[in-house]
C-alpha cells in the first residue's frame, strides 16, 4: 500500500527518484503533492494572495442574512462605506453569492468611468433586482440619477456616502461602516477562513491564533488587506522550513 | 448547501506529465438529495496563485452525465482530458503556476458544487508565441520620460501663465529644450564619455544552466577612469494586484548576479580593451512567463559606472525557455532557489562553475539530501512509522554529515539491537531540534570519543541504517 501524507521537498525527492528507487516510492513521492512548497503545512498555495471573486465570496467572514432580509423590503438600498481594504468588494461579492438568482445583476465602475460614455452606457445597460454596484461613487451624476430612478434594490459599495441622493430619489437606506468590526477575533476568522480554503486534503491546516490577530491589529489597524499582504510574506518565507507556521515574529 | 458531492480520483500520475499529456482517473458523485444535474463536467486548468490578479486558463469541457439523481446515489465516471500546454506548474516567491483537474455539476438554484485536484506539469511542447517578445529596452524609456516631462512641463506654464501668446510660442521650444536636455544627460553625455563600444551577448534564448557568453568592447577618445564596468542578470517576478488607482506592482527579484568586468579601471584613449563575458544561467526551472498580471522576466543589464554622470549602461532581454530533454527539466530545481546561485558583486563565474545535477554547494546529485533535511522529514513523519520506514530506505546507505547530541554510550555488546556489529559501541544520540532519538553505532576505536562527548554535541560522517520501530530511534552506522 502507498502511504499517502508525506511532503517533502524537491530536491529531496529528486535526488530520491534519481536513485531508481522501485515504481511505488517514486510514485509515493510525485503523486502526494511534493512539488507543493506548503504540503507539509497541508496547503495547496500561500493562502494569502490574490483570490479569484468566487474563491473570494466563499472565504468572506460575513452575515449575509440581515442584508438579504433588508433588500426584501420594498425600494431599499443597502451601502457599504469604508476606505481601501477593508472589505466593502469582498461583502458585495458575498452578497451576490448568497442571492444567486438569475435577476441579480453586478457592476463594477473602474477609475475614470465616470469621465468615459462607455461606462455610463454599460452602467444604464445593468439591468436586475437587485443591482450591486461596486466604487458607485464614481457614477456622473446623470447615470446615478437614472439607476436610482429604476427605484429597484440597490447594494453600493462606495467610498462617500450616498444617503441623501438616495433618499430624495425614495430609498430606504442602510448604511453600514466598513472597518470598525476589523478587531482580533475578525482578522482571525478571515485569515483562517482562507487557510481553510487552501486546505490540500481534509486535514488540519495551521491557524492563526487570537493573539497573532491581536499583534497585527495594533500594527495595521483594520486594514485587512495590508494585513493579509504582510501574512503572504510571512508565509512565503517559511517556503523549506519545518516545523510548525508562524504568522508573526 | 450543496446536494451533491463531487470528487476527483487521479489514475497514477505520471511523475513526469508533460503540458499536453492526457490524464485520466474517475469524478465519483454522492446524491445527498434527490437533485437534477444539468451537467457534470471535468476540465484541466491552470491558475496563478500569489500577489497578482489571478490569471488562468481553463481547457476544453468534458461533459461526463446530465440528468437526475436520487438520494444517496453514488456514481463514478471516467474521464480523460489534456494538461494545459503552456504554462507549466511554476513555484516563484510573488506568484505560482498551479495546474489542476477541476470537476462541477450544474445544479439549478443552488451552489455549484465544484472540487479540484492539483497536478504537477512539467514542460512540454513549447511554441514562439508563449514567450514574451524580446523588445529593445534602451530607448523606450528615455522616450517615454522625455514625453511625460515635457508634457507635465507644458501643462505647468499653462496653469501658471494662463493660454497668452507669450506662452504659446515658448512652450514649443521650452518642450524641445527638455527633451533636448533629457537626451543629453542620458544619452549622448554617456555615449561620448564611453566613445565606441561593442557589445555581444549570446545566446539571447537559451534554457536553465546553459552558458551565457559574449563581449564588450570599449574605445574611448580619451583616457577615463570608470568606476566600474559590470553585467547584471536578473530574474524579476512582476506581478500587478487590483486596478486602476487601487493597483499596486509587487517585484522580486528571484535572482541578481554581478558581474564584475572591471573594478576601477583606467583605459587610455583611442585604445580598444575587450572584456569577455561567461556565465551561465541558475539550472532552475524560471522560465520566461507572460500572463496577465503575473510575469517573470529575464534581464541582462551592461553598466559603465561613470563618476559625477548618468553612467552608459545597455539592457538586453533574455528569453529562457525549458530545456527540449524532458529528463533536464525534471531535474531542474525549484525558482526559489535560484538566489543561491546568485553571486555578490565582483564574483566572476566560471563557465564550469555549476555542476547541473546537484543543489548549490552539493558535490554531487547524493550529497544533495542533507541528513538536517532528512531528520525534518521523518520528524514530520514520525508517528507514521510505515511511511518513515519508506522514507529511511529510500536514503539508507547515503554518506551524510551527522550531527547528535550524545545522551548515552553502551559498551560493546552490551544491547540486544540486531542492527550492531560485535565490534561497535552503541551509542544513544538526539538530534537536536527537532529532538529525533537516534542510535549512532560507532567503531570500537573511537568509543572514547563519545564517552568525553556527554551532553555534547558531535559531528562526524556515518550513515542511515536503518528505523527502530520499538524505540523510535533513527539508526546510523558512524564512519571511522
Amino acid at each position: 500500500m502507498i502511504p499517502t501524507t508525506i511532503g517533502l521537498g524537491r530536491q529531496f525527492t529528486n535526488a530520491i527518484r534519481d536513485r531508481a528507487l522501485p515504481r511505488s516510492i517514486g510514485s509515493l513521492l510525485m503523486t502526494e503533492k511534493s512539488w507543493l512548497p506548503f504540503s507539509h503545512w497541508n496547503l495547496r498555495y500561500n493562502p494569502f494572495g490574490e483570490l479569484t471573486p468566487s474563491e473570494r465570496a466563499a472565504v468572506a467572514v460575513f452575515d449575509v442574512r440581515p442584508i438579504v432580509q433588508q433588500l426584501a423590503q420594498k425600494q431599499t438600498a443597502v451601502q457599504f462605506i469604508g476606505p481601501c481594504g477593508r472589505g466593502k468588494t469582498t461583502r458585495l461579492l458575498a452578497l451576490q453569492r448568497h442571492l444567486a438568482i438569475p435577476s441579480t445583476a453586478t457592476i463594477y465602475l473602474p477609475p475614470l468611468s465616470w469621465a468615459v460614455p462607455r461606462w455610463w452606457y454599460k452602467t444604464l445597460q445593468v439591468v436586475g433586482a437587485p443591482i450591486i454596484i461596486d466604487e458607485a461613487q464614481r457614477m456622473p451624476l446623470p447615470v446615478r440619477k437614472m439607476i436610482f430612478r429604476r427605484r429597484v434594490p440597490l447594494v453600493l459599495g462606495t467610498h462617500r456616502d450616498l444617503t441623501g441622493p438616495l433618499r430624495r430619489a425614495g430609498y430606504q437606506v442602510f448604511t453600514y461602516a466598513v472597518g470598525p468590526q476589523n478587531d482580533a477575533r475578525h482578522v482571525a476568522a478571515v485569515a483562517n477562513a482562507r487557510l481553510s480554503a487552501a486546505r490540500l486534503t481534509p486535514a488540519e491546516v495551521p491557524q492563526l491564533s487570537i493573539e497573532d490577530a491581536q499583534r497585527l491589529v495594533a500594527r495595521f489597524g483594520d486594514d485587512l488587506r495590508e494585513i493579509e499582504s504582510f501574512l503572504y510574506h510571512q508565509v512565503q518565507q517559511q517556503v523549506g522550513c519545518n516545523g510548525q507556521m508562524r504568522f508573526v515574529d | 448547501m450543496a446536494k451533491c458531492g463531487l470528487s476527483i480520483e487521479l489514475q497514477q500520475v505520471d511523475p513526469a506529465l508533460q503540458g499536453g499529456d492526457k490524464v485520466r482517473g474517475h469524478v465519483r458523485v454522492d446524491a445527498d438529495a434527490d437533485v437534477r444535474c444539468r451537467s457534470i463536467t471535468v476540465y484541466a486548468g491552470w491558475r496563478t496563485r500569489g500577489k497578482g490578479n489571478v490569471a488562468q486558463e481553463l481547457g476544453p469541457k468534458v461533459e461526463l452525465f446530465s440528468g437526475d439523481l436520487a438520494a444517496g446515489q453514488s456514481m463514478r465516471f471516467p474521464f480523460e482530458v489534456d494538461a494545459m500546454r503552456w504554462p507549466p506548474s511554476y513555484n516563484g516567491y510573488q506568484f505560482s503556476v498551479e495546474h489542476f483537474i477541476e470537476t462541477t455539476a450544474d445544479i439549478p438554484w443552488a451552489f455549484d458544487p465544484k472540487v479540484s485536484t492539483p497536478i504537477h506539469v512539467l514542460p512540454g511542447e513549447t511554441r514562439e508565441t508563449d514567450f514574451p517578445q524580446p523588445i529593445v529596452l534602451g530607448k523606450f524609456p528615455q522616450v517615454a520620460v522625455a514625453s511625460v516631462f515635457s508634457v507635465m512641463g507644458m501643462v505647468t506654464m499653462f496653469m501658471m501663465l494662463g493660454p497668452n501668446p507669450i506662452v504659446l510660442a515658448i512652450a514649443p521650444v521650452g518642450i524641445m529644450l527638455v527633451i533636448f536636455g533629457l537626451l543629453l544627460t542620458f544619452k549622448w553625455l554617456p555615449k561620448m564619455y564611453v566613445g565606441q563600444v561593442t557589445y555581444e551577448l549570446k545566446p539571447q534564448r537559451l534554457c536553465p544552466g546553459e552558458s551565457l557568453s559574449g563581449s564588450f568592447s570599449i574605445r574611448p577618445n580619451r583616457t577615463i577612469k570608470p568606476e566600474y564596468i559590470r553585467l547584471r542578470i536578473t530574474a524579476t517576478e512582476t506581478c500587478i494586484s487590483g486596478s486602476g488607482s487601487n493597483a499596486k506592482t509587487h517585484r522580486h527579484e528571484l535572482f541578481q548576479r554581478d558581474i564584475m568586468l572591471a573594478d576601477h579601471p583606467e583605459l587610455a584613449g583611442d585604445k580598444t580593451i575587450r572584456y569577455e563575458i561567461n556565465t551561465r544561467l541558475p539550472p532552475v526551472a524560471a522560465y520566461s512567463i507572460k500572463l496577465t498580471s503575473n510575469e517573470l522576466q529575464w534581464l541582462t543589464e551592461l553598466r559603465v559606472g561613470i563618476p559625477g554622470l548618468v553612467d552608459w549602461k545597455d539592457r538586453r532581454a533574455l528569453t529562457v525557455v525549458p530545456p527540449s530533454d524532458l529528463g533536464a527539466a525534471a531535474k531542474l530545481g525549484s525558482a526559489l532557489d535560484a538566489a543561491k546561485y546568485g553571486d555578490a558583486a565582483g564574483a566572476d563565474v566560471p563557465m564550469d562553475g555549476y555542476d547541473l545535477d546537484a543543489s548549490p554547494g552539493a558535490p554531487g546529485g547524493d550529497a544533495a539530501i542533507t541528513f538536517d533535511e532528512t531528520v525534518g522529514h521523518i520528524w514530520s513523519i514520525h508517528d507514521q512509522p510505515d511511511q518513515v520506514e519508506v522514507l529511511v530506505d529510500a536514503v539508507a546507505g547515503l554518506p551524510m554529515n551527522i550531527s547528535a547530541r550524545i545522551e548515552r554510550r553502551f559498551l560493546g555488546g552490551g544491547s540486544d539491537d540486531p542492527e550492531i556489529n560485535p565490534d561497535e559501541h552503541l551509542v544513544w544520540a538526539q538530534y537536536a531540534s527537532p529532538p529525533l532519538l537516534m542510535s549512532l553505532y560507532v567503531p570500537q576505536s573511537m568509543g572514547d570519543d563519545f564517552d568525553r562527548a556527554h551532553s555534547a554535541i558531535w559531528r562526524g560522517q556515518g550513515e542511515i541504517v536503518g528505523w527502530n520501530r520499538r524505540d523510535g530511534r533513527l539508526q546510523i552506522r558512524v564512519y571511522a
